[in-house]
């Protein structure tokens, strides 16, 4: 019977046996492939590779904006909760003495880490990925100081075996060396906010992998913006085996970053700061903002673009209360977003108008009483007894309006717009920087549409002497005026140096004759004693010509300055444009500042 | 009965080398490395002092056990009394199952295990006259086991008293306790397990329900149940190689006691796995034919019982690591790591060989082998 029962027993027990052996078979044996496939993607995980935003350096390669090494304190909090309450204050007194701070500070970076894992781990929706956050946050190094000198950080490595936790780590922070100084170019990087992430979170400027993470900086203002898809790298890519509480036994490289593109500028950063110092003494001493466009007429490269008032790059954030209430508009680059009516700068189109068209001649002449009567309106002169007889260059040489009233007349309103617009004037140049503004060139369909009327012949007289609905940036004043010194040609203005071509530009058709005439004209506006610009811009180190103005805005409001000219009269190598808002008479106010910058640039080396 | 003296001695010695080297394998990546890694260090204490108990007990006449039963079983409840005691008793995942001095930990239940099997062996010894009897065999009898499981239970260790019960009444039925009597237990002890403790023990419902789907919830019930897959799935036939288990980065928990052998399988394969099988096989084999052989009835009960609660607890190991069973917390004899465990794993193996020295005698020939079966 005993016999039996053992045999029962051992039966049932073989039989059991036998289908376990049999399951772990089937397992091993026929499952296996699925099961390696389901480990591999539970074991591999792909991390990213920070990269560096490209340089931007200037004509002459000095950098205006790159990457610099910044030190992070890390801490792993796991790590400090180990501590009892003793070792604990012993722990923030050793780092702040490392540190320069204080320990309670110390304590309080650590409540702040300890924060921000909280805040994010309430932001999820989930119970068990709240969970998760706070497991995995407190056991990686998360921020304690932001930034520390290597000094600090070396300490820190150092004492490792009084700072348990404590880590260092290196991050690349954005610097602008040169501070100020072409701030409005270079522009600014902020945090990417929830609409971009949502545009980018997949791919930016057609790259996976320069794809936005939910901390990534992105260009704000002027080229960090605008090249944002060049000078932002490409993340790589690196494979780690990881086991189950993310500890790192085998890693592989899967993709390297690729830095960013660098920038080289046709920008000088001498002639820059040059415009720059001028601007901002009439600022500090006179209060009033202004720009100024250095260009090179034979290849459109922009060589200074000055705007007062400025901020300065790297300490963006923390001035930003101030700068935004600030009046003066310190964010705005004058030179290609604000507008301003021309004033008599614009009579060198009027001039143009009128000579291509066949109408005025040199020799037409004028008479100037100082006053117009047309209507019940009276137009006046400059100069308020009048120029008298006056011929086509000494209209322009004296700036006379009663002479460009007749010619405006005369010449036609359409003539003479066809022409602004050949000079690009009222509309955005197409440079290479964000938000730039358009201006303004009326029209009769203009006039219809928002003044709810036709185009009177008034309306000709203010546009002949650029006054008016007429508004444009320094940036199209300066194009115009190195279109004119090269010959006719106009150019696209730019600031990347590989967009420097001289075969490249759009000829206006203008006849020598006209240009040969215009240029004398420009010359002894400045360099005749005669001319408006021949008290205060003629230089002994340069030979200036250009045009003044006096635009301008409104009864008792002082005139915005202009001076709009080139640089050596004979052969021009440097255009400009300087404004002065609400400067006053152009030649006196916009015309030194445009005298210093082109002597400091012309003066003899050495 | 030297062939089977060599079959244990085989068996164990393999199955003692496997667990050497799958812990060493699983401490390879603790952060002291392998050879420094404690849990190794700590295992190759524990074995030595294994062997050294096994080579003592095999020496010990076995009737020896059965003149100490009853001392034995004291000290079974008292020791499963006081672990269950807050402060003493030493809680991990949720259960208290240890009696800790120092780095050392010592399982109750794990003794329970073994000195109950002696307990039985003897007890039924003695009863042998009245083995049909209710209230002289039978009701003791369960009244022990049904005290013992409770205490077992409590802390709680579900697959140890579940062991422990099986063992006990297999115990009793080679024994020849009436069947309708064991019968009538099971299906009460059954019913009653359904009605009481199937709601309150959320513990042992969820590994049920994860048993039975541990795909709902991948990342909680179901997670060691798919990670003990995977890692048998990784193994393949030949196995990943040694060292190279993924499943042992803590991603597979327990990896060294409960699930040592799904990382075994996954290191080495269906041809560990294989193996592993077969030595358990020639363990039970080498085992039962001690029983058979074994000079008297006490050697015979106590040789089945021990051996037929360590192949029991393999395969209900292998079972749960194949996932064809639920997860019970019952390591794998001689491999795992788990210090009780593997003492008393030895111990026993020591009485096997003990049993195996002492031949019966022709004239002592008890009438429940049959006289054939001498050899």
């Amino acid at each position: 019977m005993y016999r039996i029962r053992v045999r029962i027993i051992l039966a049932l027990f073989a039989i059991s046996l036998a289908v376990v052996a049999a399951k772990a078979t089937y397992m091993q044996i026929v499952l296996g492939a699925h099961y390696r496939a389901l480990a591999h993607m539970r074991r591999l995980r792909t991390v990213p590779i920070d990269t560096l935003r490209g340089t931007i350096y200037d004509r002459n390669g000095i950098p205006l904006a790159h990457e610099e090494p910044v030190f992070q304190v890390k801490v792993i909090l796991k790590e400090v909760e180990k501590l009892d309450e003793a070792a604990r204050k012993t722990w923030c007194r050793n780092l702040a003495k490392i540190s320069n701070i204080t320990p309670a500070r110390a304590e309080e970076l650590l409540q702040q880490a300890k924060a921000k894992i909280e805040e994010e781990a309430l932001s999820s929706p989930k119970e068990k990925e709240a969970k998760f956050i706070r497991w995995f946050r407190r056991k990686t190094p998360q921020v304690l100081i932001e930034k520390v000198n290597l000094k600090t950080a070396a300490l820190i490595e150092i004492n490792q075996d009084s700072l348990p936790g404590v880590v260092t780590s290196l991050k690349a922070r954005r610097i602008y060396p040169q501070g100020p100084a072409a701030a409005h170019i270079i522009g600014y990087l902020q945090a990417i906010n929830p609409e971009e992430f949502k545009q980018y979170k997949d791919s930016f400027a057609g790259s996976e992998h320069k794809r936005f993470f939910p901390q990534d900086l992105i260009g704000r203002q002027g080229l960090e913006r605008y090249y944002e898809a060049r000078l932002r790298g490409s993340r790589g890519l690196k494979a780690e085996i990881v086991d189950a509480q993310f500890h790192i036994h085998e890693e592989y490289a899967e993709r390297p970053p690729e830095p960013g593109q660098d920038l080289d500028l046709t920008l000088d950063i001498h002639m820059q700061r040059a415009a720059e110092a001028e601007l901002d003494d009439l600022f500090e001493e006179k209060g009033l903002p202004g720009s100024v466009v250095l260009l090179d007429p034979k290849t459109g490269a922009i060589l200074a673009m000055a705007t007062s008032p400025r901020y300065n790059p790297n300490s963006f954030f923390r001035d930003w209360p101030q700068l935004s209430q600030d009046q003066h508009h310190p964010l705005l680059n004058r030179a290609t977003q604000a507008t301003y009516p021309l004033g008599s700068v614009f009579k060198v189109v009027t001039l143009i108008a009128g000579m291509e068209s066949g109408i005025l001649r040199p020799e037409t002449s004028f008479s100037c009483q100082g006053t117009y009567h047309l209507g019940d309106r009276d137009f006046h002169c400059i100069v308020s007894q009048g120029h008298g007889h006056t011929d086509l260059h000494m209209g322009l040489v004296k700036s006379c309006n009663i002479y460009f009233f007749n010619a405006g007349k005369l010449t036609g309103h359409r003539e003479i717009l066809r022409w602004a617009r050949a000079f690009g004037l009222g509309s955005s140049t197409g440079i290479d920087l964000p938000s730039e503004s358009s201006g303004l060139l009326p029209d009769t369909a203009w006039m219809w549409k928002n003044q709810g009327r036709g185009w009177y012949l008034g309306d000709t007289f203010n546009l002949s002497i650029g006054q008016g609905a007429l508004l444009v940036t320094p940036l199209q004043a300066a194009r115009m005026m190195a279109a004119i010194a090269d010959e006719g040609r106009l150019r696209q203005p730019h600031l990347l140096a590989s967009e420097d071509s001289e075969g490249s530009f759009q000829d206006l058709g203008i006849s020598p004759r006209t240009l040969d005439f215009l240029k004398k004209a420009l010359d002894d506006v400045v360099n005749s004693p005669s001319g408006t610009g021949y008290r205060h811009i003629r230089s002994d180190v340069v030979a200036i010509a250009g045009k003044t103005g006096t635009a301008e805005v409104a009864k008792d409001i002082e005139p915005h300055a202009w001076f709009v000219g080139y640089a050596p009269a004979d052969d021009p190598e440097v255009a400009i444009a300087v404004i002065v808002e609400h400067g006053g008479l152009g030649g006196a106010v916009a015309g030194p500042v445009a005298k210093s910058i082109l002597e400091e640039i012309f003066k003899p080396k050495g | 009965m030297e062939k089977e003296r060599y079959g244990i001695i085989f068996s164990v010695t393999f199955l003692l080398a496997l667990g050497i080297i799958m812990i060493f394998s699983t401490g390879s990546v603790d952060e002291e490395g392998p050879l420094a890694s404690r849990l190794f260090l700590k295992h190759l204490s524990w074995m030595a002092l294994s062997i050294g108990g096994l080579l003592a007990v095999s020496r010990i006449d076995y009737h020896f056990y059965q003149r100490h039963a009853l001392k034995l079983l004291i000290a079974v409840f008292i020791l499963l009394v006081i672990v269950l005691i807050p402060g003493v008793g030493y809680a991990a995942h949720g259960a208290r199952r240890w009696l800790r001095a120092g780095p050392v930990g010592f399982q109750p239940s794990e003794f329970a295990k073994f000195a109950l099997i002696i307990f039985f062996a003897s007890f039924l010894t003695r009863r042998k006259e009245r083995i049909k009897g209710f209230l002289a065999t039978f009701l003791p009898a369960m009244l022990i086991l049904a005290l013992t499981a409770g205490l077992i239970l409590k802390e709680p260790d579900l697959g140890t008293a579940g062991l422990i019960c099986i063992v006990a009444l297999v115990l009793f039925f080679v024994a020849g306790v009436r069947f309708s009597y064991l019968l009538g237990f099971g299906a009460l002890s059954a019913s009653l397990t359904y009605i009481i403790l199937w709601p309150r023990f959320d513990y042992w419902q969820g590994r049920i329900q994860s048993f039975l789907n541990p795909w709902e919830d991948p990342q909680g019930g179901g997670y060691q149940i798919i990670q003990s897959l995977i890692a048998l799935g990784r193994g393949g036939l030949g196995g990943v190689g040694f060292g190279a288990s993924q499943q042992k980065l803590f991603f597979l928990p327990a990896a060294r006691t409960d699930f040592l052998l799904a990382i075994l399988g996954e290191e080495m394969g269906f041809l560990g796995t294989a193996f592993i099988v077969l030595l358990y096989t020639i363990f039970l084999y080498a085992g039962m034919s001690i029983a058979r052989k074994a000079q008297d009835f006490f050697g015979f009960l106590l040789a089945f019982g021990f051996t037929f609660g360590i192949g029991l607890q393999a395969a209900i190991n292998i079972a749960v690591v194949t996932a064809s069973v639920p997860t019970k917390g019952l390591s794998l004899p001689f491999v795992s790591f788990g210090g009780s465990s593997l003492l008393f794993s030895m111990l026993s193996a020591g009485i096997l060989l003990n049993i195996s020295q002492r031949k019966a005698v022709v004239e002592d020939i008890p009438k429940w082998v049959g006289v054939q079966d001498v050899s």
